[in-house]
Formats: structure tokens, C-alpha cells, sequence
């Protein structure tokens, strides 16, 4: 028991240092471009969304909603051994079939229709997980490159569905969707007076709270997990390896394609576009599952740090900084937490001495 | 040996990241006033692009930025945190947490926001560019300190059409960045006044090939696809979308043919460029901020540049022309003025196909 | 036929950095590192070179800028690859994370860099580079018009790497080794073949070709650059892995991919392909598909290296 709690900690000490290493290389970069205004922009970064009180707060956890669900995505492929980094291409499909539900399917009533658009979007993402999910089952095809191949698949094919059936050709983006698709506030609104929340937020936790039961209190997470450790061990267990594969992806889609419907059901004015870019949320997951360690209660902090600092970045435009230094800063910190190997040597090496004084002083 | 100098390396480092982060800490405190002690008094919101698209945000810029230098006012410009509704409304706000007292936006995408925005911000005046506030429900309501300018687009793609089939070209190319209304006017404006010069020089069989691309940026796609109207005969093609043109003068320089640029004068980007299908973007964003400073600001309105108030033209001094003359320009100009050539809008068709006639063929490529 | 010779030019504008990129994209995998950062890579590459055209076009011109330019691009994406290298040789971390940290910081540090210094984020050039006929060469008949017309002499160059690398891997002691060290480290180890040095070596390729793929693709094609090279060091990887890693496999991958993009975008022009009703997503989405297709068939014999991805760990033999 306390030898997990101390992996737990390990982890976290590493997130933690990746965290500050990358804010340090932001406060150089800052320091570099603009010497006499990088304390007060590199100030508006850490203060991130409570410069703005309750507004700014909503913000962060608006921004926050969508990156959370893909990070489950890829946080929980990845207690599976699997490396989900067609989570932009779930997260493109779950959008686009929420969106296309929200639009057209006017005909049913108010409540369902909201529902029925988050199933659609479950249904979409999962269906975009399961092609990488076989292909690596039964075909032994890496999910790394079937899943670039489908975020560029998904990529134009929502491009082409958008322009024949959901098109608003005046302002080349989709259509607005009925009031009744439209994530209810909730009375949130009222609290985060002028932010953007809404039920987005509480389905994200209740979906952290989830995939937490899945992987630790059932049989079923504990065999997805065995895979991801071992899969030699685990089929000697009698652990069905391809169907865990297959499943395992599947969920991660329908998390990231459940995240899709959350952002362009929110409410807030945005609209699915006919762009030729891949949905940048997917690559947001990878990061903020890492910063995780792909556990979902800490996945759901990184994505409220991530929110956090873009909320920051974005107000750093009042000291002249343009606001991509903040995505410079998130991919320094997931290259640092790359290296959380070393994070954790070093960790446990200070332990180790820690230890050995302790013990010193007790033969002492 | 090499691995551990490494990591006492790293471990260095991060120690001071360390001492770093926690000497922050009492600056944190004490720096919360200090986003607001020096302001933007002139501030410009950026649609998705950014001020160098070589169109409405670009225009508009200069124009405030001009008179931000002229008068000695401050100025800055911000780019909302997503293309959404309420990031645009949240970048006002920001905008006026900088001291703006005049708000400048580009694009249909402030119609929401500054529908709401006027009312929150009744002491700011907002300028908007081709667009009027509109709110979800479709309806329009424009406040006394919002001033909606829209631009007769139509009769500056008038004037490119005309001049460039009197320069003797019949293979003409229109490549519209996205089918939004602005983009429609200058096309069918385009296709209008090549049919007009046909006409009054008797030339039969102008062609004009007619299409949008889908984005308003340069992209090799675009590039291939003037290239392949080059290479199959089109003389100049009108590049009508921002970057778009980058790309279409990228295949011009190779395939040695013209260009005609959109909304800025785009001489400047490429030796292909004959002449620019402009709006008067620059000045008359220039001129509405100088009207908030005489306290002559007319808001509560929308307004449509014509050739009237001058709000559409071809630069004719960087124009590369051997035929179309000052005296031609002139000469359309002030029939355009006057009201003696009329040229429809994007609403005489549904499709640019339909605009043919016994002087032009239009083929509209989807 | 002039149709057809149209194509082929612009075949090569789109083939000519997919194939230098996946060639570089080849060295990485055969030496045991996956490197999905080519695309980050080439963004690196390509703001480098072209800042360094943008800066330089007043005092020199032509081919020469090109090449010296090529040069720092090669450079610039050598060294930004050495942080994977590093990540993935030293630091044995997941080489996957560490590429997409690459790829987010690229384009990000790419606009970063040019609104903080310039104020705009488009870098603009002036394309001195472009060749309307080879001398004598142009003039052959066909295959002058095909392949020494509308050109940029990077598209020789780009072939020119491509010779040269393919003649390494396949011929010399150092190809040997690096292949080696991708299927079987442990064996290269034991006859004393100094593994993390040889995927270092791997990496660095990969990162110095990217770099070049990067600006050789942003040149032909557009007048400015604006942090993005649209997805092509994905695309490379796609026909890295479509060419099954083995350099002839490539060459014919990269030309098969640059015809579908050039038939994406020119299609309107070609009589035939105009009057079917396909539109451009679906020629947009066929390289992928195809990639995935062939995956499918030739997995069960993959050809991929078989120790691509996995640290290599000395205590583990």
C-alpha cells in the first residue's frame, strides 16, 4: 500500500516539475522578447483565470471541458498500453455527429434532443476508435499511425459532410444548432457571471468519476490495465488481449467524441469550420493526460491547469505578448514530462538519501 | 560519467526553476493592478486572421494605426482566444480592461458579440467592418455608439472586370475565397463589368472561369489549382480572398501571367499584380475613428460605400495597364457615381453560371 | 499532352519534400527511433530558411540563397531533432510524447517569434528561385518538358538526397549498422556497434532532411510562410510507412501521394476528372485510406524494424 502511494507521489512530484521547468523556459522566452514587460506578462500567465474573479474562473473551466475529455481519451488508451493519438479525429467525428443531431433532428422534444446529440457524439467517436482498435487487434497495425491516418480520414470527411448537409455557406461554418441541443447552464451562468459554463463541466467530472470506477474497481479496468502492463502475463491469465484492445480504444473514443459534442454544444457561439487543420483539442489531450500520468482525478486537474494558463496567456496580450507563447510553454512542459523518467530517478534519489540520513541518525 | 554530468546538469537547472517559482510568489500579489495603469485607446479585434491577411483586418489596421500616429494616441490589437461568440466578447472586454475607448472589429464573426457589447459598453464607440450587429435571433438593432460600415463591393469588381478585358484579356479567372457576400459581390461585380467593356468594344467569347476555393488562406492546393487555370489558358485570374492571392500569384510568377488583387493594394506582394480590386478599408476606418475625436461620430446606423463616398477604387498609380487609361477610370467612376452604370449585387443570382450572356460565358467550377 | 506535362511539374512541387522528408523519416526508424516529429520539424526548418531568405533577398539572389538557405534549414532542423534524440536515446522516454511536444512547440514558437519580431506573422519572400527551362536539358523533347521545365533546383537536389541516401543504407558499412541497430541492438552491441551513436546519427538525418522538406515545400508554392507546412511531415510519415521503410518503396510512395494531392487541388482543369462528381475531400482522404488499406494486407509480414520504438537498454540484453 504505501509503496503505491509513494508512486503516486513519485508522479506527481515529476508533473509537478515539468510544470515548473516549463513555465521557467516560458519566463526566459519572455525575458528574451521583451525584457521590461515579461514580469508583468509572465504574472498575468500565473495568475491565469483569476485575473477576471468568477468570470474568469468560468472561463477556465469552459476551456477546460473539452481537453479534460480528451485527455480521458488518452489517459485511459493509455492504462492500456495504447497510445491514442487519433483523439483529434473522435473528437472531429463525436462533433460533427452532435452537431448534425443538434440541427436536424428538431423533431424531438427539448431534453431529449440534448441527450440524443451527446449519444450521437459517443456513438461517432467510438465508431472513428474502433477502425484503429481492430486494425491493431487483428492486424497488429500500429494505433499510433492508423490513428494520424484517421485524424486526416476524419479530418476532410467532416469537412465534406459539413459542406452537403449542415453548411451555412454565408459564413462557411455550420448552422447554428436548435435551442433545445443546447447544453443547459444549469443556473451556473448565474454564479460565473458572464463565462460560458454550462452542464459541459459536470458531465466531463461525472466522466472522470467513471473511467476512475472502470479502471480501479472492476474486473474489467484491472484487465485492461494487466494488458497495458504485460501482455504476454496477461494472456497467460486468460485475459481476452483482443477484445481489451478493441474496447479499450473504443471508450477512448466515445470520451473524446462525447468531448467534441461538449465544446460545440456549450452554447457559446462556435461553429463546426471547413478547415483543412486537425482538431487541436486531440493533441491538447495528449498533453494534458500526460501532465495526469494518464490517472483520471489527475487528468482532470491538468486540464484545469492547461484552461488556467491559456485563460492567462490570452490576457498577456495586454502587455504586447502575443498568446502562443502559452502553447510554446504547454509543449516545453510535455517535453519535460517526457523526460519524467529522469523526474523520477532524481526523486527517488533524493528519498534514497533522505532515507539513508534518517537511518544514520537512528544507528546514531 | 557522461549520463550523471547530465543529470547534475538537469538537476541543477531545475533547482533554480525552483527558487524561481517561489520568488515569484510575493510579486504575484502586489503586480494585480497592474494590468491597467497604461492603456490602448484605440484597439482593433482581429477575426480568426491576423493583421496581415492582406484583407479587412489588414485594411483596417493601417487605417487606425494611422491615425493612432497621426495624433499621438496609443493603439494595439487582439486576437480572441477561439473563433466563438462569446471569446469575442471576452476579447472586448479585454479590450476595454486596456483603456480602449474606440473598438474597431473585421468580420461578420462581432455580429453576436457586439450586439451584446453595445449595451454593455454604452461610452465605447464601436466601428464595425462589413458587418451590423446582429444577435441570434436575427435581428438587426444598431446602438448610437456603433457605426456599421459595409462597402459596395460589387462596383470595385466592376471596375477590375472592365479594365481588364480593355487590356485585351478574354480568358478571365475568378477565384473567391469563400462564397460570404462580400466575396459574391465582387465576383458577380467581376463578371458584370468584363460583360460591360465586351460590350461597348464589341468582343465576343470572353470566358470567364469561376470558382471558390474554400479557405482565405495560402495553401499549395490553391497554388496547384491557379496554376492549372494558367496552364490551361486563363490570362489573369482575380484573386478575390485574402492570402488566396499569395497563391495565385505564386502560380502567375511561374506561368507568367496577371493578377488582380482584393481589398488592399496588393502591388506590393508581386510584379503579377496588374491592379487591386479595392475598398476603401484604410481611409474609412481612418476617417470614422477621426469622427469620434471631432465628436462628429454618426453611429446607430449602417452605411454602404459607394463609389459615391469613394469607398470603392483601383489604385491606378501602381496599376501595371498599357490601355485602361485615367481617363476610362475616370470615366466609369463617375457613371458609377452618378448612377448611369448600374452593377447588381450578390442578390441578382444564385449562381455565378447564371450571370452568362451573349458577350461572356461564366463556367462556375464547385 | 500538355496537360499530362502540367502534372508531372506539379507532381514534383508536392512529391520532391515528401520524399526527402520520409527518406529522413526512413533513417530515424531503421536506426530503432520513431520520429513523429517530422512535421514540427519542417516547420522549424522552414521558418528558419525562409527568415533567413526574407533577411538575405536584398544583398543576394538566386539559386545561390536557395541553396545556402536549404543549407541553414538543413542545420536548423538537425539541431531542434537532437532535443528528440535526446529525449528518446538518453532519457529512453516515450518517443511518441516526445515528437508531439516538438510538433506543438513548432508552429507555436514559429508565430511566436515572428509577431514578436515583426509584428506580422506571415514571413514573406521573393521567389527568385524559379527556373522557366533548364538550358540544353530543356530542350530534349518530352522528357524535357516533363521534368526540366517550371522547375526549382531543388527538385534535382531532392533527388540528388534521395540517391545518396538510399546508396548508404543499402551499401555501406555505416547503412549496415544502423540497420542493425534497428532490428536487433543487442546484436549490434555485442560486435561492438555503439548504439545510442548510431540513432543519434539516425535522428539527426531525420531532423536535417525535415528541415530541408520543409522549406524545399514551402517555396514552390506559396509566397510567404505562415507556420504551417499543412500537415505534409504527417503525409511523409504515411508514405514512409506505405514505401514499407525500404528507400525504392518510398520513392514510388512520395510520387503516388503527390499525384493525389496534385489531382485534389487540379482536377477542375483535367476535362476527364472534372466532369466526375468527386470532390476534392474525397482525393484528399484517398492517400490516407490507401495507407490504412495496405496496412491492413502487409501487416502480417510488416517490414517495419523490429526494435523501432523501444529504448534500448544495455542491462536488458
Amino acid at each position: 500500500m504505501k509503496k503505491i502511494n509513494n508512486e503516486r507521489f513519485v508522479g506527481l512530484s515529476a508533473s509537478v516539475l515539468a510544470i515548473l521547468c516549463g513555465l521557467l523556459f516560458g519566463f526566459i522566452l519572455l525575458l528574451v522578447t521583451n525584457p521590461s514587460q515579461a514580469v508583468n506578462g509572465f504574472l498575468m500567465i500565473v495568475q491565469g483565470g483569476f485575473t477576471d474573479g468568477m468570470k474568469g474562473i468560468g472561463d477556465v473551466l469552459y476551456y477546460a471541458t473539452p481537453i479534460i475529455m480528451t485527455g480521458l481519451s488518452v489517459g485511459f488508451a493509455f492504462k492500456t498500453g495504447l497510445f491514442n493519438i487519433g483523439a483529434s479525429g473522435q473528437f472531429a467525428a463525436g462533433a460533427f455527429a452532435a452537431v448534425f443531431v443538434g440541427i436536424k433532428w428538431t423533431f424531438l422534444p427539448a431534453g431529449i434532443h440534448v441527450i440524443v446529440c451527446l449519444i450521437a457524439a459517443i456513438l461517432a467517436g467510438a465508431l472513428w476508435g474502433i477502425v484503429p482498435g481492430l486494425l491493431k487487434a487483428y492486424f497488429n497495425v500500429s494505433e499510433v499511425i492508423s490513428g494520424i491516418m484517421m485524424n486526416y480520414i476524419g479530418m476532410s470527411l467532416v469537412n465534406l459532410l459539413i459542406r452537403t448537409s449542415i453548411y451555412d455557406q454565408l459564413k462557411n461554418q455550420s448552422l447554428p444548432v436548435a435551442e433545445t441541443a443546447v447544453l443547459s447552464k444549469m443556473g451556473l451562468n448565474k454564479v460565473f457571471d458572464g463565462a460560458n459554463i454550462n452542464a459541459g463541466i459536470i458531465i466531463a467530472v461525472i466522466c472522470v468519476i467513471l473511467v476512475y470506477i472502470i479502471l480501479e474497481k472492476t474486473t474489467f479496468g484491472f484487465e485492461l490495465k494487466a494488458c497495458g502492463l504485460n501482455t504476454n502475463a496477461s494472456k497467460y491469465a486468460g485475459i481476452n488481449e483482443k477484445r481489451n484492445i478493441v474496447l479499450s480504444i473504443v471508450i477512448a473514443g466515445a470520451l473524446a467524441g462525447l468531448g467534441g459534442a461538449l465544446l460545440y454544444l456549450a452554447g457559446s457561439g462556435k461553429f463546426l469550420q471547413v478547415l483543412d487543420v486537425v482538431a487541436p483539442e486531440g493533441f491538447a489531450g495528449i498533453s494534458v493526460a500526460l501532465l495526469g500520468s494518464s490517472n483520471p482525478i489527475g487528468i482532470l486537474f491538468a486540464g484545469l491547469f492547461i484552461g488556467y494558463i491559456t485563460v492567462g496567456g490570452y490576457n498577456m496580450q495586454l502587455y504586447g505578448f502575443v498568446s502562443e507563447a502559452i502553447d510554446i510553454i504547454i509543449a516545453a512542459i510535455v517535453y519535460c514530462g517526457a523526460l519524467s523518467l529522469l523526474f523520477k530517478t532524481l526523486i527517488y534519489k533524493f528519498q534514497m538519501k533522505k532515507r539513508n540520513k534518517n537511518n544514520k541518525k537512528e544507528e546514531a | 560519467m557522461k549520463k550523471r554530468l547530465l543529470s547534475l546538469l538537469l538537476a541543477g537547472v531545475m533547482a533554480t526553476t525552483m527558487v524561481a517559482g517561489c520568488a515569484k510568489k510575493p510579486g504575484a500579489e502586489g503586480g494585480e493592478k497592474g494590468a491597467s495603469e497604461k492603456g490602448y485607446e484605440l484597439a482593433l479585434i482581429t477575426d480568426v486572421g491576423t493583421i496581415d491577411d492582406k484583407s479587412f483586418n489588414q485594411g483596417s489596421w493601417e487605417g487606425l494605426e494611422t491615425y493612432a500616429k497621426d495624433n499621438g494616441i496609443t493603439c494595439k490589437y487582439y486576437k480572441p482566444a477561439e473563433k466563438s461568440d462569446s471569446a469575442c466578447l471576452t476579447s472586448i472586454d479585454l479590450a476595454v480592461k486596456g483603456g480602449a475607448k474606440v473598438i474597431v472589429t473585421p468580420g461578420f464573426l462581432f455580429e453576436a458579440p457586439i450586439y451584446q457589447a453595445q449595451e454593455k459598453y454604452p461610452d465605447i464607440k464601436f466601428i464595425m467592418v462589413d458587418a451590423a450587429p446582429i444577435s441570434p435571433e436575427k435581428e438587426v438593432k444598431i446602438n448610437d455608439n456603433v457605426s456599421s460600415v459595409f462597402y459596395a463591393e460589387e462596383q470595385s469588381g466592376f471596375l477590375a472586370g472592365y479594365a481588364a478585358v480593355v487590356e485585351g484579356y478574354t480568358k478571365l479567372g475568378f477565384m473567391g475565397g469563400i462564397a460570404v457576400p462580400a466575396v459574391i459581390r465582387f465576383g458577380y461585380g467581376f463578371v458584370q463589368g468584363a460583360e460591360a467593356a465586351a460590350k461597348d468594344l464589341n468582343i465576343s467569347g470572353v470566358e470567364v472561369k469561376y470558382t471558390y476555393v474554400g479557405n482565405f488562406d495560402a495553401t499549395p492546393e490553391n497554388n496547384a489549382k491557379a496554376a492549372a487555370w494558367y496552364n490551361n489558358g486563363t490570362e489573369v485570374i482575380f484573386a478575390c480572398g485574402g492570402a488566396v492571392g499569395n497563391s495565385v500569384m505564386k502560380a502567375a510568377e511561374a506561368a507568367g501571367k496577371k493578377v488582380i488583387g482584393v481589398d488592399v493594394d496588393q502591388s506590393a506582394e508581386s510584379e503579377t499584380v496588374m491592379t487591386s480590386a479595392m475598398k476603401s478599408l484604410s481611409t474609412s476606418v481612418y476617417d470614422t475613428v477621426a469622427s469620434v475625436y471631432k465628436d462628429s461620430f454618426q453611429g446607430g446606423k449602417s452605411v454602404t460605400l459607394t463609389a459615391k463616398e469613394n469607398g470603392v477604387l483601383l489604385p491606378m498609380e501602381t496599376s501595371k495597364f498599357n490601355k485602361f487609361d485615367q481617363t476610362k477610370y475616370d470615366e466609369l467612376y463617375k457613371g458609377l457615381q452618378d448612377g448611369t452604370i448600374k452593377v447588381g449585387n450578390d442578390t441578382i443570382a444564385t449562381d455565378a453560371s447564371k450571370l452568362s450572356s451573349d458577350y461572356v460565358k461564366v463556367e462556375s467550377i464547385k | 499532352m500538355n496537360i499530362l506535362y502540367f502534372i508531372i511539374q506539379q507532381t514534383m512541387y508536392f512529391a520532391i519534400p515528401l520524399l526527402i522528408v520520409a527518406i529522413g523519416g526512413m533513417y530515424a526508424e531503421r536506426s530503432g527511433v520513431i520520429n513523429i516529429a517530422l512535421e514540427g520539424i519542417m516547420v522549424m526548418g522552414a521558418f528558419v530558411g525562409i527568415s533567413f531568405i526574407s533577411i538575405f533577398q536584398d544583398s543576394m539572389n538566386g539559386q545561390l540563397l536557395l541553396i545556402l538557405a536549404i543549407l541553414v534549414s538543413g542545420v536548423v532542423g538537425g539541431i531542434f531533432s537532437l532535443l528528440h534524440a535526446f529525449a528518446s536515446i538518453n532519457m529512453k522516454a516515450d518517443q511518441t510524447i516526445s515528437g508531439t511536444a516538438l510538433n506543438m512547440f513548432a508552429p507555436a514558437f514559429a508565430i511566436y517569434v515572428a509577431r514578436m519580431v515583426q509584428g506580422t506573422q506571415q514571413i514573406a519572400f521573393t521567389d527568385t528561385f524559379y527556373i522557366s527551362k533548364v538550358p540544353v536539358l530543356g530542350d530534349i523533347p518530352v522528357i524535357g518538358d516533363m521534368f526540366f521545365k517550371n522547375c526549382y533546383i531543388i527538385t534535382y537536389i531532392g533527388i540528388a538526397i534521395y540517391l545518396v541516401a538510399a546508396y548508404v543504407i543499402k551499401n555501406t558499412k555505416y547503412g549496415l549498422r544502423l540497420r542493425a541497430c534497428g532490428e536487433h541492438p543487442g546484436a549490434a552491441d555485442s560486435v561492438g556497434v555503439n548504439v545510442a551513436k548510431i540513432r543519434y546519427s539516425g535522428v539527426i538525418v531525420s531532423g536535417v532532411l525535415a528541415g530541408i522538406g520543409g522549406i524545399v515545400f514551402v517555396v514552390p508554392t506559396s509566397t510567404n510562410f505562415n507556420a504551417t507546412v499543412a500537415g505534409y511531415g504527417f503525409l511523409a510519415i504515411a508514405v514512409l510507412i506505405f514505401g514499407q521503410w525500404r528507400s525504392n518503396k518510398i520513392l514510388m510512395a512520395a510520387f503516388f501521394f503527390g499525384i493525389m494531392k496534385t489531382l485534389s487541388s487540379a482536377y477542375s482543369a483535367i476535362p476527364f476528372l472534372n466532369a466526375l462528381p468527386v470532390s476534392s475531400e474525397i482525393y484528399k482522404m484517398f492517400p490516407y485510406i490507401a495507407t490504412l488499406v495496405l496496412l491492413a494486407f502487409v501487416s502480417k509480414n510488416s517490414q517495419a524494424p523490429k526494435a523501432e520504438g523501444i529504448p534500448y537498454d544495455k542491462s536488458m540484453r
